[in-house]
């Protein structure tokens, strides 16, 4: 991030109510990775060999990296399509993206049963398989949590150059330099990886292919996939930089964000029409009124793609209420729609069944809390929002 | 189905590569651009 969105650190009393009630959630989470990892998964999760995912796949790598997708999306704008007006909304941007991918990538740990091997993937190269989706998953989620972290590396250097330490703040004026010369290259690598990842994510569903429903099946999955991890990754954006405006008293951004708003619209357009043409030109679209628990969801989830992508060319995205409500709709839709191809349309046949335990349920929530506390230490503490939204640091709220 | 729409993980990493390239040429030529007209 350039000298034009010079980032302040936020400040401000750390240890408020909200920060006090997440420990206490990310406390409880830590518990039950306890039981996890002493009792082992039967123990811990609902998985079975039926449903050998549950939600820390479904949500916390599925879900979670696609709302990691802002630093990727708005990449795509700054970077490749040049529109550097976005430049102040890249930084937080990337900082959800990295903490998102992190946690995606803790969840993989706790979800595989022999998480002690997982270092074999990156190197056992001679047993690569070219042809699995889940190997490409893996190396480039891996791969790209680093990257994540190199374009969110910045903020260090820029806090160690104004630091007390005279160690750092040498350290960090050899490096910065450097950094910058290979930052085009990193972030290149941080564009190409989400886009074959996430497409990936998508041509998993591919491989069940007698246990799918209809509706959800395809093989435009990861076409599909990928699209909406852009839309998803722009309505990520809104949320934060709206939650975080009000939360802390800054300035509002929506004049920007709204900027976001036409394209973000096509995207949603353009995701429902290929989903449904691609139903009706493959003869599936019947399984639209067939009575089922897919049904349902496929009608809720198209009902709420189109209803945001229509909102979104309304004047009421250019308020900051109607924004955020509409971001809403937008980020539930792409959400849904994931979770639902991993779970819902996913039917391993009869005496299957799958609902989260409670100890699945108290990792998630533990892993989600322990990221928002990451978050808030990291924009009190670094220079992460852009300075020209800070408010008087006396007058900061205690959030 | 998948493995015939992702052949080899995009044609045995071929694909990956050139994107890796291109992509890299395009945001250093975009970085150029935004710092003559200080918009970087």
């Amino acid at each position: 991030v350039s000298a034009h969105a010079r980032a302040e650190p936020l400040g401000g009393k750390l240890l408020t109510p909200t920060f006090k009630v997440l420990m206490a959630i990310g406390a409880l989470g830590v518990i039950a990775l306890a039981v996890r990892y002493t009792m082992g998964l039967g123990a811990a999760s609902a998985m079975t060999d039926g449903y050998a995912w549950g939600i820390w796949i479904a949500l916390d790598v599925v879900v979670g990296t696609a709302l990691g997708c802002g630093g990727y999306a708005m990449a795509l704008i700054v970077y490749l399509a040049n529109k550097g007006e976005f430049h102040p909304l890249v930084r937080p941007a990337m900082l959800t993206g990295a903490l998102g991918y992190t946690f995606a990538a803790t969840s993989i740990l706790i979800d595989v049963g022999r998480y002690w091997g997982i270092w074999k993937i990156p190197t056992y190269v001679t047993w690569w398989n070219f042809n699995s989706a889940l190997l490409e998953v893996a190396l480039c989620v891996m791969t790209y949590v680093f990257v994540l972290w190199i374009e969110f590396s910045p903020t260090f250097f820029e806090w160690a150059k104004r630091g007390k330490y005279p160690g750092l703040r040498s350290a960090s004026e050899r490096w910065s330099p450097r950094l910058d010369r290979a930052l085009p290259w990193v972030i290149a690598l941080g564009m190409l990886l989400p886009t074959m990842h996430q497409s990936s994510l998508g041509t998993t569903m591919m491989l069940p292919v007698s246990k799918m429903h209809p509706l959800y099946l395809s093989p435009l999955l990861p076409f599909l996939f990928l699209v909406n991890c852009i839309y998803l990754g722009y309505g990520a954006v809104i949320l934060e930089a709206t939650a975080s405006s009000v939360a802390w008293k800054r300035p509002d951004e929506t004049p920007l964000l709204s900027r976001l708003a036409p394209l973000m619209s096509w995207l949603l357009l353009a995701f429902a029409a290929v989903r449904i043409v691609d139903l009706v030109v493959r003869g599936s679209f019947g399984a639209a009124f067939r009575l089922d628990l897919s049904m349902a969801m496929f009608w809720i989830e198209t009902i709420l793609t189109v209803g945001a992508a229509a909102l979104l060319r309304t004047p009421r995205a250019g308020t900051r209420a109607g924004l955020f409500a509409t971001a809403l709709l937008v980020v539930l839709a792409g959400v849904l729609y994931r979770f639902d191809t991993y779970v819902i349309a996913y039917d391993p046949g009869a005496g299957w069944s799958y609902f989260p335990s409670v100890l699945e349920i108290l990792i998630t929530a533990g892993l989600v809390a322990i990221e928002i506390m990451v978050y808030i230490v990291l924009v009190k503490y670094f220079p992460v929002l852009s300075a020209a939204h800070q408010p008087e640091r006396a007058h900061a709220p205690a959030v | 189905m998948a493995v015939s729409i992702q052949h080899g993980i995009y044609y045995g990493g071929i694909l990956p590569i050139v994107g890796f390239i291109g992509l890299g040429i395009a945001v250093s030529r975009n970085r150029r651009k935004a710092e003559k007209e200080g918009t970087k």
